[in-house]
């Protein structure tokens, strides 16, 4: 149907006209815009009214560049925007940090260049550079794996002379000591605490000696001592009750390997020590049995947390965040969960996630000395967050 | 098992848990053109590189994946098809910005070292960050949000609005919008979320334009009302 010459533009004409400005795919015939345009033409007040609504829109068109775009205090980690347009990172994570990217002008563009560095296929530049360079010639990539093969230690595996070579390791002399330090303890603690569970071994020796900022367990309050690193991991450091408890646990999964409880024991045994390695990879091992488990994902997060700490590898606090946010689907209200996730979004500068799990905590345990240190520890992240807010009010 | 018919997931666990010669090398036949690919852009993204300082951190990358200290490959937990080679090209990304960082820290001292945006790298001229533009596109952006909230809402409000933002703010396309993973659209789904925001955005702004037009000639008539009663 043909248009009154005479009618003003309605709302869905203007669209159409200012979508045929930029050339987008629509409806309107070549025909129909000439009609259009014909009124515009002759009518001041949709002239100027169309005039108005492409000054809007290339008002929006002008947000995009900003130079001036500088890392904020809140700001996380850039390593985070490529794990998280390769989809690597948890969906409670990926959705917080693209709601910072969202108003973030330095981590929008770094998101941006990440999707870019991983979705735009090789660009007939790169392929020129790659073919300039040795990388794509058979006889560089044959050097390359020799290299991988030898640094790998794959060819040592094999060899006779690995034994050897291993006993000249530092690690394999503590080993070695750690071995003799339990099995002393081992004939010892038989005699004297036959009734005693590896649980409340290791709860002892959580609360003898705290190393770690998150909790283990159900235990008993107790004051931070010492953050400790696998440097500091010597047996000798270890309490009393761990190392009763370790000789305990691999009787315990002598005769039964897979028992998820020995397991978790294990775990949170590696977790006192600082072996977070082996903590994870026993976690993991635990998880595959029973894989909804809260206390398994919560001693997972700490293992994970462990390492980051340990390592400066950020991305293991995001792991770490992901296994508590999934342990908090099963068990909402639970106290140890909550404490450990507040503490590792406040590592992660998620401030205001580590502030609603705190005062989530104080709702469920408002007495008593977990309750003193999580009122500390909000105290804290509200100064911290307010600095924050005076010193960037931008971002 | 064939090499050929393990998933690139299935490959990189078998290199974690085995690192035998022929798990390597297929490792290096599957993973060369995504190592290389993403060592180059992470590279470029510090500063130009040759194709001697390619190969070196080429090299490089491939010796700290194998390095059973590091023990980096072990800490690949396959999520979904397709996460192993993600995985490979993250961590190949990070390695190159983790040496350029080093690079620079050994050159200049410990500080705040980042990398290049895309508008640093096509016009090093920073602009005053609370200069008045700044400040005008400040105010821009908290109007529209508000706007955002006004017209976008229900279930699908936050995705709409990191749509919009991602497109408007940081330039991204719609193709690459439909590439973040809290997005869950086709490039063709992004679009139409685009054109439906921008015209009701857009419809709200113009509205505002003509109030305060509205405004101001009023403004100017009582002033003229209060100048001829003088």
């Amino acid at each position: 149907m043909e248009r009154e010459p005479q009618a003003h533009l309605t709302k869905d004409e203007i669209h159409q006209l200012l979508l045929s400005d930029t050339g987008s795919k629509d409806r309107t015939s070549a025909k129909q815009r000439r009609a259009l345009e014909l009124h515009v033409s002759s009518c001041e007040l949709c002239g100027s009214l169309v005039e108005i609504h492409r000054a809007e829109l290339s008002r929006l068109a002008g947000l995009t560049v900003n130079r001036a775009a500088i890392r904020g205090e809140l700001c996380p980690d850039e390593d985070v925007w490529m794990e998280m347009a390769a989809s690597l990172l948890g969906p409670d994570l990926a959705s917080r940090y693209a709601q910072h990217a969202v108003s973030c002008d330095y981590c929008g563009q770094m998101l941006r260049n990440a999707v870019r560095d991983l979705t735009l296929p090789v660009s007939g530049e790169e392929k020129q550079f790659f073919t300039n360079s040795a990388v794509l010639q058979p006889a560089w990539q044959a050097n390359l794996l020799e290299k991988m093969i030898t640094s790998s230690g794959s060819e040592q595996k094999a060899s006779p002379g690995y034994p050897a070579a291993a006993v000249r390791r530092p690690l394999y002399w503590i080993g070695a000591a750690a071995i003799l330090i339990v099995a002393a303890s081992v004939g010892f603690w038989w005699n004297t605490h036959r009734d005693r569970s590896p649980e409340g071994l290791l709860n002892e020796a959580y609360v003898e000696k705290r190393t770690l900022d998150l909790r283990i367990g159900n235990t008993r309050h107790s004051i931070l001592q010492v953050r400790r690193g696998p440097s500091a991991n010597s047996s000798l450091d270890r309490p009393k009750s761990l190392i009763e408890a370790e000789a305990l646990i691999v009787r315990g999964l002598a005769k039964t390997p897979h028992d998820p409880v020995w397991l978790e024991a294990k775990g949170r045994a590696d977790l006192l020590a600082w072996n977070y390695e082996s903590a994870l990879h026993t976690l993991k091992q635990a998880l595959e049995v029973q894989p909804d488990s809260p206390g398994f994902l919560t001693d997972l997060a700490s293992a994970y947390f462990e390492r980051a700490e340990a390592t400066g590898r950020d991305i293991d606090y995001g792991t770490a965040f992901d296994l508590l946010s999934q342990a908090l689907k099963v068990r909402p209200d639970d106290p140890v969960v909550l404490f450990n996730r507040a503490v590792i979004s406040e590592r992660m500068k998620l401030f205001d996630q580590a502030i609603d799990d705190w005062e989530h905590y104080l709702k469920i345990d408002p007495d008593g000395g977990w309750a003193k240190e999580a009122r500390e520890r909000l105290e804290s992240i509200r100064k911290k967050k307010v600095g924050t807010n005076q010193a960037y009010p931008s971002s | 098992m064939l090499f050929s018919s393990r998933s690139d997931e299935e490959l990189i666990c078998a290199c974690a848990a085995s690192p035998t010669g022929a798990n390597w090398q297929e490792f290096v036949k599957r993973f060369h053109a995504d190592i290389t690919a993403a060592v180059y852009r992470a590279a470029k993204r510090w500063r130009d590189i040759t194709p001697a300082t390619l190969e070196e951190l080429v090299q490089d990358t491939y010796l700290r994946l194998c390095d059973p200290e590091k023990a980096i490959l072990q800490r690949f937990v396959p999520r979904h098809p397709g996460s192993g080679a993600a995985f490979i090209r993250v961590i190949a990304a990070h390695l190159v910005s983790d040496h350029f960082k080093s690079v620079h820290t050994q050159k200049h001292g410990e500080g705040l070292i980042q990398p290049m945006t895309g508008e640093e790298q096509a016009a090093a001229s920073p602009s005053c960050p609370g200069g008045i533009q700044t400040i005008e596109r400040e105010v821009l952006l908290g109007q529209i949000d508000r706007y955002l909230q006004a017209v976008a809402s229900g279930p699908t409000f936050e995705r709409d609005r990191q749509i919009f933002w991602y497109y408007y703010r940081h330039g991204m396309s719609a193709q690459e919008i439909a590439q973040v993973p809290t997005i869950q659209l086709t490039a063709k789904g992004v679009e139409s979320a685009i054109f439906r925001l921008t015209r009701l955005v857009r419809e709200l702004m113009v509205k505002e334009h003509l109030s305060q037009r509205a405004k101001l000639s009023e403004a100017r008539e009582s002033g003229f009302q209060i100048a001829e009663s003088l």
